[in-house]
């Protein structure tokens, strides 16, 4: 388990996290929600250590540390592959680097997405880079995946596909947090929602639990953020008051 | 162990190609230029040929060049740093390796302009009818001019020191700039650093040492390396809470 | 195996609840018949792109309604004889006729009203 206690952090004066509390079980697919600056890809970093912050991270009550991040994996869209080198280079690489790489998710995942072995990643086109981000962080081996954003850019159809690629590889132990603004189509591959806004958590429901309620998830997100459903409506009206 | 060794084979995929693109250029534009100029009839020694022929500004260029194929560019999608921020090996580590890389590179280099320059004087010396044979190169090679002195395949023991020297400023050099590029730093300490290695490079290794070339000596030498240095591991690494665990 | 192909979940209310439903119709209507095999847990899971937690949920609650057995765990096969069927078939009647009735009150329709109009369109259907 992860746990996350008082996570705070402050960029200048900026507050993009503010005293946040989660705590994260295996076997969890996780939906983080919220609109941008919420700080979905500030918590993401706080847990990998790639920003200072302010509070305490614990896995299985260990502090993050080399020894074990290696049970965490992580894919963004901003890219954390080697550009330079091919699939096969970091294939060797990370077979080098984490004992639990698993090869042969690797490569079905490599053939199912045909995905070429040889080329440079940098020459891929963005959605191949996507594919392939996420390919590696699902054959790290880890405990724990993190994806921050990871299919922007990519069709529908390729995202259609990876969920269910998603759910079909994802063993029971396995956890994966998905962050994603594309709420509607992962509302079924979820089994918890984490609603982020402002650097807190407004929100944090299993599917289960609304299942049971009879309510639905963009309901509860919708309620969650106070949405207002006429708010565009108004808009407009206060741009043609004579009406049209 | 492996984990070295794979981390090597990454910063090579990334530049090897670039370094050889830089390494190749070196070798074609030199030969070219002094087949050129460096064989006509007005030119009677080996040490004018070569200056006739803008060797020495062609190396010049190919040692600024191998700082854009080893640090500039691969620097430019720094995100690939979170990978090896993830690693167990830490970002220290690998930074420590790739310093050592780039330190085989300029070596690598500096052994291409050896190869060159022997090449030229082969050259000079089979159609040269002035040629004062074999023996007028060596001699230019060992006293007139300073490129030329520094690269005499016979290096005496001193100028092993000095080259050596040169090597690891410039190594460090170039592992700053790309660790700083990699976080959107411009590295200028890396630019002066650069800049020491070349003039260091370039100053003969008189018997006796005057006194006043001591102190800026030793501030190229060891001070500015030994800052860079300690920037460069700083900036490794740096904004990550993650504890460094001692290199395994 | 049971096709889901047809299986096209929606926000009206939660997907488990509308999986059983899908079971629980294909069997009135005969589609699906008794020892039919269901996919599993996993695949349709995979199929549908539907957390697997959801999946179990649907079909622990078909077990419980007695409407299907699984063996081993892992292959869940339909037991519907003819008494279940029709039972099925009346409870799903029943529902929609209340719905329906619902929905005639809801608009102010008189019982005469609402045989008359279920008449007209009778033919057409």
């Amino acid at each position: 388990m992860i746990q996350i206690k008082n996570l705070t952090k402050k960029y200048g004066s900026t507050v993009a996290l503010d005293r946040l509390d989660l705590e994260i079980h295996p076997g969890e697919i996780i939906g983080l929600f919220g609109p941008n600056g919420a700080g979905k890809t500030t918590l993401i970093k706080s847990i990998f250590g790639f920003v200072n912050y302010q509070g305490s991270i614990t896995l299985d009550g260990e502090p993050i540390t080399r020894k074990n991040i290696a049970r965490m994996s992580f894919g963004t869209c901003e890219h954390s592959f080697f550009p330079g080198i091919n699939a096969n280079d970091h294939a060797e690489f990370y077979r080098d680097h984490f004992q639990s790489f698993d090869e042969r998710r690797f490569a079905v995942l490599m053939d199912f997405f045909d995905l070429p072995r040889n080329k440079k990643i940098k020459h891929m086109s963005t959605g191949q880079q996507n594919q392939f981000e996420v390919i590696m962080a699902l054959s790290q081996g880890s405990d724990y995946i993190f994806l921050d954003e990871p299919f922007a850019g990519n069709d529908i159809f390729n995202r259609e596909d990876f969920y269910k690629v998603l759910l079909g590889m994802l063993g029971p132990d396995e956890t994966l947090l998905l962050s994603t603004h594309l709420i509607e189509e992962v509302s079924g591959l979820v089994s918890r929602a984490v609603l982020l806004d402002k650097g807190k958590i407004i929100g944090d429901k299993q599917i289960a639990e609304l299942d049971s309620e009879n309510a639905g998830l963009i309901d509860y997100i919708k309620d969650a953020y106070s949405y207002k459903a006429d708010r565009v409506f108004q808009a407009l009206e206060q741009l043609s008051p004579e009406g049209e | 162990m492996k984990k070295i060794i794979s981390t090597i084979e990454v910063f090579a995929g990334l530049t090897i190609k670039r370094m050889f693109v830089v390494l190749g250029s070196m070798a074609a534009l030199e030969l070219i230029l002094f087949w050129i100029f460096g064989l006509s009839r007005q030119v009677y020694t080996f040490e004018n040929a070569v200056i006739r022929s803008f060797i020495p500004v062609v190396f010049c260029a190919a040692y600024l060049a191998m700082y854009w194929a080893l640090a500039w560019f691969s620097g430019r999608n720094s995100t690939y740093r979170y990978t090896l921020q993830r690693l167990t090996l830490s970002e220290r580590s690998a930074t420590a390796v790739q310093t050592v890389y780039y330190a085989l590179c300029f070596l690598l280099f500096l052994l291409t302009q050896v190869v060159l320059t022997v090449l030229m004087a082969k050259l000079f010396e089979g159609g040269k009818y002035f040629s004062e044979g074999a023996q007028g190169i060596f001699i230019d090679m060992r006293y007139n001019t300073y490129f030329l002195y520094n690269l005499v395949p016979l290096w005496t023991g001193v100028q092993r020191v000095k080259s050596l020297l040169c090597i690891i400023l410039a190594a460090i050099a170039a592992a700053h700039m790309n660790v700083s590029v990699r976080r959107g730093y411009t590295p200028v300490i890396s630019f002066i650093l650069a800049a020491a290695a070349a003039m260091l490079w370039a100053m003969p290794i008189v018997p006796h040492m005057d006194p006043e070339l001591v102190i800026p000596l030793f501030i190229f030498v060891i001070l500015i390396p030994a800052g860079t240095l300690y920037m460069t591991y700083s900036r490794a690494n740096k904004g990550s809470n993650v504890e460094d665990i001692p290199w395994d | 195996m049971i096709s889901f192909v047809s299986f096209k979940p929606d926000n009206s209310s939660p997907i488990y609840l509308q999986i059983l439903a899908f079971v629980k119709r294909g069997i009135a209507s005969g589609k699906i018949k008794d020892s039919d095999e269901l996919p599993s847990r996993r695949a349709l899971s995979v199929l549908l792109g539907i957390n697997p937690n959801t999946v179990q949920r649907a079909f622990s609650m078909l077990e419980e309604e007695g409407l299907i057995s699984s063996s081993h765990g892992v292959t869940s096969i339909v037991t519907a004889p003819p008494e279940r069927v029709n039972k099925l078939k009346e409870e799903i009647l029943a529902a929609d006729a209340k719905s329906t009735a619902a929905l005639f009150k809801q608009n102010g329709l008189s019982l005469e009203q609402a045989a008359a109009l279920l008449a007209a369109y009778w033919e057409e259907v």
